[in-house]
């Protein structure tokens, strides 16, 4: 009988730490990504989980969860970084300007962890680019999220240069006024063209 | 204070930065401690609008499972301690001695010799059953079943994924028996898979009737063709859904077959085969079907230079970017 109890608990934590799992592992890996790049991400963000499951029956709460998993993944990240600079023999400057990045995403900085936890946030910009005009939409998400140069879109979809140029600037004036706390983010974007 | 040139900007973010341009960059960061934050602020906000249009539910749960994995590694690592290999001594004498009693066993009754059979993590298994049954083991999945089956039963055993076409036998059952349940048939098509997303074991049925009893449970049920079995491991809970039973046993199938099929099913097979996201242009005629049979290859721009024949489409594909669209006239 107690057996049976203890094996409830088991699967009781075990349907816990999965459910913390989903819900938070997006934002885990856009944080290590953010952090280390994408070929190491995903390992780190593993790794941190393991630490998680390894401590599931101390956890308490899920805000301390949260909490440990980001100083976690941080930790992991930062000794990546160290190996790296060590092996790769990066320029100087960038050296600096990884070291300035790295200090910018540390666990403390509210600026840059409350970006990532804003649901909202993710949710609106994926709505907004949804409401766009079909072919604009295509357009607009083969040259943001596919990174593909202008050329290569037109080539794709069959249609001008020119055409494809007026799909992206319809795209950004339409976004920017649905979306206005973004401006920094589509006026940088706008320079991409 | 200077002002960051936008230049700058947009190649450090695109990582497409000159030596000149990061030596720069750097003196400007270095100007004031605001520029940092207000740099990688951008640069923060330019990947998160990428990177949540990028993540799928599909994604998670493949994180999900080789998370497990990890842990049950981890797991099995902790043994190597000094312990271990007195356990480790214990567990040769016994080995040895049922190996001993084994060989034994093995020679005055056949029907014990049993047969194991794995397909690798990359390839597919075709094996052929002493009865005529035909099984397909997809990667890294395994079969035991003996030499020669008894004369009441055919018993096998299953790890991992399977499409099986069991020969007819009224009079001797075909039995398969998985971690959480056994499914009895007389003869029948069906795919079983044991170890669907770590919790879950499914079994679709495409002809005939199988009948699945749970391990730790006594009920009976039977499904028809077209239903899919699902089976938590945790709670013991059971779902029938109705399926496309042959999108689940698609994966043993070295020609593709269509029947008058539109560009929506056609993609959605490739999607499944090669697990990839496939776009279509919204050009694209929906009325227009295609019928036949096609090769599958190894690699999908083979298959989607041959779809390519057979239709008025095209595609262009960019790493993991693959663009279907139809050639204006």
């Amino acid at each position: 009988m107690q057996e049976e109890s203890s094996m409830n608990d088991r699967f009781q934590s075990e349907s816990k730490f999965r459910n913390v799992f989903r819900k938070y592992y997006p934002q885990a890996l856009f944080y290590a990504t953010r952090l280390v790049g994408n070929s190491d991400a995903e390992d780190v963000v593993q790794d941190a989980f393991i630490e998680v499951w390894k401590r599931k029956k101390e956890i308490v709460s899920e805000e301390y969860i949260r909490a440990f998993l980001f100083r976690t993944i941080y930790t992991y990240s930062l000794n990546i970084l160290k190996h790296r600079t060590i092996t790769q023999n990066y320029a100087e400057s960038m050296q600096a300007i990884n070291i300035k990045k790295a200090e910018y995403y540390r666990p403390e900085n509210n600026d840059a962890i409350k970006l990532i936890e804003n649901i909202e946030l993710h949710n609106e910009i994926k709505i907004a680019i949804n409401e766009l005009p079909n072919k604009c939409r295509q357009v607009f998400i083969m040259s943001y999220i596919h990174e593909m140069k202008n050329k290569e879109i037109a080539d794709i979809l069959n249609i001008s240069v020119k055409t494809v140029e007026v799909h992206i600037y319809k795209a950004l004036k339409y976004l920017r006024k649905r979306l206005d706390y973004l401006i920094l983010l589509l006026f940088t974007f706008i320079l991409n063209q | 204070m200077s002002k960051l040139k936008n230049k700058i900007l947009k190649d450090y973010l695109l990582n497409k930065c000159s030596t000149r341009e990061i030596e720069s960059l750097r003196q400007w960061l270095e100007e004031s401690e605001d520029h940092a934050s207000q740099l990688f602020k951008i640069e923060e906000l330019y990947h998160l609008g990428k990177f949540h249009m990028n993540q799928d539910a599909e994604h998670i749960e493949k994180a999900e499972q080789n998370l497990f994995k990890a842990i049950d590694n981890s797991k099995s690592i902790k043994f190597k301690s000094p312990h271990f290999l007195r356990y480790a001594a214990v567990a040769i004498i016994i080995l040895c001695t049922c190996s001993y009693v084994g060989y034994f066993a093995y020679h005055t009754n056949k029907a014990f010799s049993m047969i194991e059979v794995s397909a690798t993590a990359k390839s597919v298994k075709r094996v052929l059953l002493p009865d005529g049954t035909n099984v397909w083991l997809n990667h890294s999945s395994t079969l035991r079943y003996p030499q020669k089956f008894t004369k009441e039963k055919r018993d096998v055993e299953l790890k991992g994924e399977a499409y099986f076409e069991v020969t007819k036998n009224p009079h001797q059952p075909f039995i398969v028996k998985s971690d959480a349940m056994t499914i009895e048939v007389l003869g029948t098509k069906f795919n079983f898979n044991t170890k669907h997303s770590n919790n879950y074991e499914e079994l679709s049925l495409l002809e005939g009737v199988v009948q699945i009893h749970g391990n730790n449970d006594k009920s009976t049920i039977t499904i028809i063709p077209g239903q899919k079995i699902i089976l938590n491991k945790q709670t013991q809970q059971i779902t029938i859904q109705r399926v496309d039973a042959r999108m689940e046993s698609l994966w043993h199938e070295n020609m593709i077959s269509f029947k008058r099929s539109n560009i929506q099913k056609i993609v959605a097979i490739l999607e499944r085969l090669y697990n990839i996201h496939i776009n279509i242009d919204s050009n694209i005629n929906q009325r227009m079907t295609y019928s036949g049979e096609m090769r599958r290859y190894e690699q999908i721009d083979s298959t989607l230079k041959a779809l390519c024949y057979s239709m008025p489409i095209c595609y262009k594909r960019k790493g993991e970017y693959i663009y279907l669209y139809q050639i204006n006239k």
